[in-house]
Order: C-alpha cells, then structure tokens, then sequence
C-alpha cells in the first residue's frame, strides 16, 4: 500500500504515457486485486506496476528479507530508469503543456468557427429570401409601370377605401424602392385630405408633403371643424405650392381670413361649410369655376361671385333679388344647385303671380346645362315661381327633391315651362309624386332620355304602369333608354312589385315600331339598408341579362344618388353610374346605417 | 367581289413559338403596327419577338382578338383617357374575366403588354394590381407580392410617424 501511496500522488496525465508493458509482478496483482475502482486510479495503478524497471525494484524488497542486497549494477539500473523517468516526466510535461495550448487553440478555433457557420447559414436563408424577393413579380416591373399602378391605386377609390392621402402614404410605406418612386410622383402628393377622424397633420408633415410636390397645385380637403387647424393655416401662406382645390369646414370666424391669405390665384374649386355668417368671398381667386357654399347665410350684395364660374351651389337666405345678383354675375354658368330651407320672410321678393306666362324672365342663363334644386321651404309655388323668373335656352338636366308633399301641387306647372322640351335627364323626388302627375310630364318631355322618379311605395304600382304603357306609345318619350324607381321602403315591399317590374322590362326592354330607342338602364332602390330580400329580385336579376339592371339597397335614395357635386350634380346618367359612386357615404353614415351594399348578379 | 382577304402576320416568340395572326389584331400593337409600316415589302419570315413567350403571346392576341375594330387611343385623346382612368378602376366584364390568371401570368401580360405598347391591356393589368393592392397594410401589400421590408428600423419609426395621422379607416 506504500507504493499504492506514493503512486496516488502522482499526475494523472503522464501515467498514460506508460503504456504497453506487459509484465506483472505478483504484488502488483495483489494490488490489482484489490478492485480499486478506475476513476480513484486502480487502472493507473495497473500501468504503473506494468514497468519492467518497477517490477525490479518490487523485488528489492523480497530479497531483502532474505539478506540479499542489491547489486551496484542493480542500484545504477534503477538510478538510470529514474532520471529516464524525471526525463520523460519533464518532456511529456512539455508535451502536455503544448497539446493544453492546442486544445485550447483548437477550442477557440471550434468556437469561431461555429459562429461562422451560424452566420453563414443566417446569410443562406437570408440570401435565398433576398433571391426569392428578386424573382417575385412587383419587382419586374419597370418604374414607369408601377407608376400607372399607384396612379390607378391613387383613383380606385370608393368609400371603402382609404383616402388619397392614405393610399399614397401606404404606398411609401412598402419598401425602399416602392417609397424612391411613390415620392418621385408629385401626383401621389397633390391631395391633402383629412376627416373628422382624424387629427390635422402637424406642420412639419405638410412641409414634407409639399416638397414632394413642389410644382403641382394642392388640394386640401379638411372636414374637421373641431380639432386645432393651426397647423393647416400656418401652413397655407407659406406653401410654395399653389391651391387647386380647398374644401373646407370652419367653426370660427378668424380661420376664413387666415385661409384667404393663402395664394388663391390657382384655387379652381372651393367648397366651404360654415354656420359663421358674412363671410367674404376670395376675390383673388381668379381660377375659380366651381363654388359649393353650405350653410352660409352670405350676404352677397355687397360680395358678387366670381364672374368665371361654371358651377354654383348655394344654400338658404336667398330672396329673388339676390338670386337675381348672383346669377347675372355668373354668365357662364353651366351647373347650378339651390337648396332652399325653411326661413320664411327671406322668401320675400318673388314673383307673386306664379301662374302668370307673361312674367318677365330677369335673368338668361344662356350656357346652363344642368339645374338641381332642392326645396325644403314650405310655400309649394317657390320653386314655379323660381323657375319662371330664369330662361335656360340650354338646360338638358333637371333635378328636384322635396320632402314636403304639398310640392306636387306645384309639379304640373313644369310641363308649362320652356325648358321642359329640351330636358334629356329628370329626377324628381317627392313622397306624393303620382301617376297623375308622372302623365303629362311624359308628354311634355319629348327629348327625356333618363328619368328618376323617387315617391311613397303607395304610388309606385301605378307609376310602373304608367312606364309599362309607353310600349304602345311612339310619342312619349320615344328616345327613354334609363328609368330609376325608388321608395322609402324595405327592399322586400319593393319585391312585392316584382311581377309590375318584369311587365315594364317585358314591355319596354325590345324595341318596337315608333320607339327608336329601347329601355337599357333599369335601377330599383329602397331607401331602407335594413331587411332582406325575399329573393325575388335575384330571379329577375338572373333572367332579364339584356337590361342594365340594378337593384339598391340603401339608407336614402337622396343619399344613394348623392355625388360629389359634379356636372351631372346629384345622379349621374345612368350608364356612369358605378359601385364606388353608389357607396359614397360618408363615415356617420356609414356608422348609423352598417355596409351599404346592392344586389349583384 | 370578294372582300379582299385579310393579311396574315407571322411573329415568332422567344420560346420559338408563331403565331400567324390577322394584321389588324396585331395591330392592336403599337410596337408591331409601327414595324409593320416600316416594312414596304411583304416578308415572310417571322417579326421576332424577343420578350415575350409562347404562352402569354397566346393571352395577349386573345385579348387583341376580342377588342379588334375597336379605335386605337390617339396621342389627342390620352390626356382624356388619363382623366378617364382617375375616375375609375373598373374593368369591363370580359376584361375581368379575361385578366383573372396567376399573379405570375398577370405580371407577364402586363409586361407585355408594355413591351408591345398595348395600352389599354397595359390599363387593364395596372388596375388589376392596383385593385389588389388598394386597402392593404404595407405589411399586407409585402406578403401579397413577396416584397422584402428593407426598411431600417430608423426609418420604420419615421414612417410609423408620418402614417398615423393619415390612418382614417
């Protein structure tokens, strides 16, 4: 156990240099015996006592029981194999210091080289994502191309889709070379719109805004009349871009001013909304050909609109003479709108002998194509009395909408007035318009290509008879090619008349002899969002393929028709009328009624 | 007297496919039209065609046979036409119809259709992405078309900014 002792202070790593020795003394077997386990040395142990050298001197011991010492020959040999051993000892020490430093070169080198495969193999995925994305589609279109694709973004607007502003801002937002062409378009910058949903863009951003468009001319649409519009009015003055268009909502009487100090010498449309009364119109404004003012008791005696404007809509506080002031300075008006609220004495001034064919006509509006006048004044002989004061040598589109039933008193009176010979499209909203009344109407207007009959659901089986009838007839309205029928009804009480509307297609949709021109256009609407169909439209849908027909489902066929005041004003002819247009409702509408939406094929 | 007969225009594609077309579809081309008049004699060999392969050229004659005798847009009227398309992104029935392939041939056609300056199918293609496009997230629009975000995140933040004013849906 001695030798056991001495051996268990021993290095470990050197031992297994000594290796490969065979021989066995009987001690050390008895040592080995002893079952001592590998991992507290038995096994270095067993290679220790392997060395022929050992086994000798293990000998020393038995011979000197016995009186027998060890020779000189024997010591020397045993000195000699010890300083081999110290030798060995030092150089495998060496060696064991350099395969440390190896291993520990190695190591690092195993460790930097993980990473480096780590890393590679980051870059592969990232390269063959890089590579897929270099073949995707997008990415083969020529800048010029996917111009005319964000253009065609820019436009593809209804009221379910973002803005604009939105759509050019996502637009930039994609990637690197989506945002380099989307801000190389001055045409994705030009229109500027926020809502009441929104807060104004801060200044900064509409410096921004404007450097991407610098020679362009601006349209700013803000219906946001309680959030701060410091920014936007700070803005203006200072904008090197020139206003195209400004559509505007002001609660206070200081932002007007503000706004008019902005370079208007461009402004070609404005539109503004405000209850503030007296507020002076842009005389700056040269460019300026469309006008839509709401709500704006203006005094326009002494504030004439621009001479150059084409379109004109007004709203309440007009008396004749004024009306007479606006429009003698608006010769070259082509579209004009008046809505007419209830404010009593205002009224005063007009001609008080409506019936009367000699009144005088004060003013010739020689270029005015389309008139639409919507009338929520009591006093049923207004819009006859209106309407006889003026001459309209030129007009083709005529539009009248009334919620007061006591209007119809005032309708035959149209077969009576001039212009009613030349008229090609006319909507007339009234809830008590009859089959009466629709007669001499037909009779009147032998040019009428489209016409728009909104009335209670009460009158309509008529209505639709009258139309039914005009199959046999070659001179009531012989070029009739759209007919729009609504009511203020759920869409299936309007399906209950489902087999009057298969009689008008049947009668009106071939042509005949004497009718040069057949029915094309057929719309249907209800004026309720809310209930279903009861499904008899889509069989008339899917059997009548050769007539445009449509069948809307919508809060207001007032709201339904209602456009962006254009040339066609409120209802476009028929064969423009597109989805988008029939769902431009705004967002409270939107709110308070859930998805618009109409029947489709 | 027999109508005279129509001409025959042989063209060939990069994938060695020809087609022998009637002249005034091909016309619908501009790019042909124009070498068609450059070329006084009558040829036999086939006008090449090198950006355009068999199977999209087979599309785009389907869509120049079905709008042939249609008036081609003149320089007069593109201005219109360009107002025109601010106005709408619809497509006629058959247009859709005709257009509603894999993203892969759509983008084809649409390349085509530019390289063989055929405007109105170069409308078409352009709405048809445009309409796929229109409502989308930027990170909608990415994974639609396989699009890398290579923005930085300095620039992400700056986006975020300037975006969330404008977010009115």
């Amino acid at each position: 156990m001695k030798i056991l002792s001495n051996i268990e202070n021993l290095k470990f790593g050197p031992l297994f240099e000594i290796v490969h020795h065979n021989q066995c003394s009987p001690l050390l077997a008895d040592a080995m015996t002893q079952q001592i386990p590998w991992d507290e040395g038995g096994v270095i142990v067993n290679e220790v006592f392997e060395h022929p050298s050992l086994d000798l001197a293990l000998l020393f011991d038995q011979r000197r029981k016995h009186g027998d010492t060890p020779s000189s020959n024997e010591i020397h040999e045993l000195q000699n194999f010890l300083q081999e051993c110290k030798d060995d000892i030092k150089a495998l020490k060496s060696t064991l210091s350099d395969t440390i430093s190896t291993i520990s070169r190695l190591s690092r080198e195993l460790s930097e080289t993980s990473y480096r495969l780590a890393r590679r193999f980051d870059q592969v995925n990232l390269s063959e994502y890089l590579l897929s994305a270099q073949q995707n589609s997008m990415e083969l279109l020529p800048q010029d191309v996917l111009e005319q694709v964000f253009l065609a973004c820019l436009h593809s607007r209804d009221s379910y889709t973002p803005s604009p502003t939105y759509s050019s801002l996502q637009l930039a937002s994609v990637c690197h070379r989506w945002r380099m062409i989307a801000h190389s378009m001055p045409k994705l910058w030009e229109d500027i719109y926020t809502n009441k949903a929104t807060p104004d863009p801060p200044y900064l951003l509409y410096k921004a805004w404007i450097q991407r468009c610098p020679s362009y001319l601006l349209t700013i649409r803000s219906s946001n009349m309680t959030q701060d519009m410091s920014a936007l009015l700070d803005f203006l003055p200072t904008s090197p871009s020139k206003l195209r268009l400004l559509d505007i909502t002001f609660e206070e009487k200081e932002i007007w001013p503000r706004v008019l100090q902005a370079d208007l010498s461009e402004l070609q449309q404005l539109v503004f909304t405000t209850r503030h009364p007296h507020v002076e119109l842009p005389q700056s404004a040269y460019a300026l050909k469309r006008l839509y003012m709401h709500r704006i008791p203006i005094s326009w005696d002494n504030n004439p609109p621009p001479s150059q404007l084409t379109v004109l809509s007004i709203t309440s506080g007009i008396h004749c003479s004024m009306l007479e002031h606006i429009l003698t300075h608006c010769p070259a008006l082509e579209c004009f709108l008046i809505t007419i609220e209830e404010c009593g004495p205002r009224y005063s001034g007009w001609p008080i002998q409506a019936d009367s064919l000699a009144t005088p006509r004060i003013v010739t509006l020689h270029h005015l194509q389309a008139f639409c006048f919507i009338n929520d004044y009591t006093d049923a002989n207004l819009p006859i009395n209106l309407l006889r004061t003026f001459s309209f040598p030129a007009l083709t589109g005529f539009e009248y909408y009334a919620d007061n039933s006591v209007h119809k008193l005032s309708l035959p009176w149209l077969t009576s007035l001039d212009f009613i010979h030349h008229i090609h499209r006319l909507t007339l909203h009234i809830p008590d318009f009859t089959a009466a009344i629709l007669t001499p109407i037909l009779s009147a207007t032998i040019c009428l290509e489209e016409i728009s009959i909104g009335c209670n659901l009460t009158f309509l089986k008529d209505i639709i008879g009258v139309f039914s009838s005009l199959r046999g007839s070659s001179t009531m309205v012989p070029h009739l090619q759209g007919i729009q029928l609504c009511s203020m009804c759920l869409i299936s009480d309007l399906e209950r008349y489902n087999s009057s509307f298969i009689g008008l297609i049947q009668s009106l949709s071939e042509p005949v002899e004497g009718r040069p021109q057949r029915l094309t256009h057929l719309n249907i609407g209800s004026w309720f969002a809310i209930g279903e169909s009861d499904g008899e439209f889509r069989s008339l849908l899917s059997t009548y393929k050769d007539i445009n027909l449509k069948i809307y489902k919508a809060p207001s066929a007032l709201w339904l028709y209602k456009l962006p005041l254009g040339f066609h004003m409120y209802v476009p002819p028929f064969n423009e009328i597109q989805e988008r247009d029939i769902l431009q409702l705004d967002g409270s509408w939107k709110k308070e009624f859930g998805p618009v939406y109409r029947i489709v094929r | 007297m027999a109508a005279p007969a129509t001409q025959q225009i042989k063209i060939r594609c990069n994938d060695e496919k020809e087609f022998t077309v009637d002249r005034d579809v091909l016309e619908r081309s501009v790019l042909i039209k124009n070498m068609l008049e450059d070329v006084t004699e009558q040829q036999d060999a086939p006008i090449p065609l090198p950006n355009v392969s068999g199977p999209v050229m087979a599309k785009v004659l389907e869509y120049c046979t079905h709008h042939r005798g249609e008036p081609l847009p003149s320089a007069d009227t593109e201005q219109s036409q360009d107002e025109t398309r601010k106005r709408t992104t619809d497509i006629s029935e058959w247009d859709q119809k005709f257009i509603t392939v894999d993203q892969e041939m759509l983008f084809e056609i649409i390349l085509a259709a530019n390289y063989l300056d055929i405007k109105s199918l170069l409308d078409v293609g352009c709405k048809t992405v445009a309409n796929m496009i229109k409502g989308k997230t930027p990170e909608e629009i990415r994974k639609l078309f396989n699009i890398v975000n290579d923005f930085t995140p300095e620039e992400e933040a700056q986006i975020k900014k300037e975006n969330e004013w404008a977010e009115d849906r």
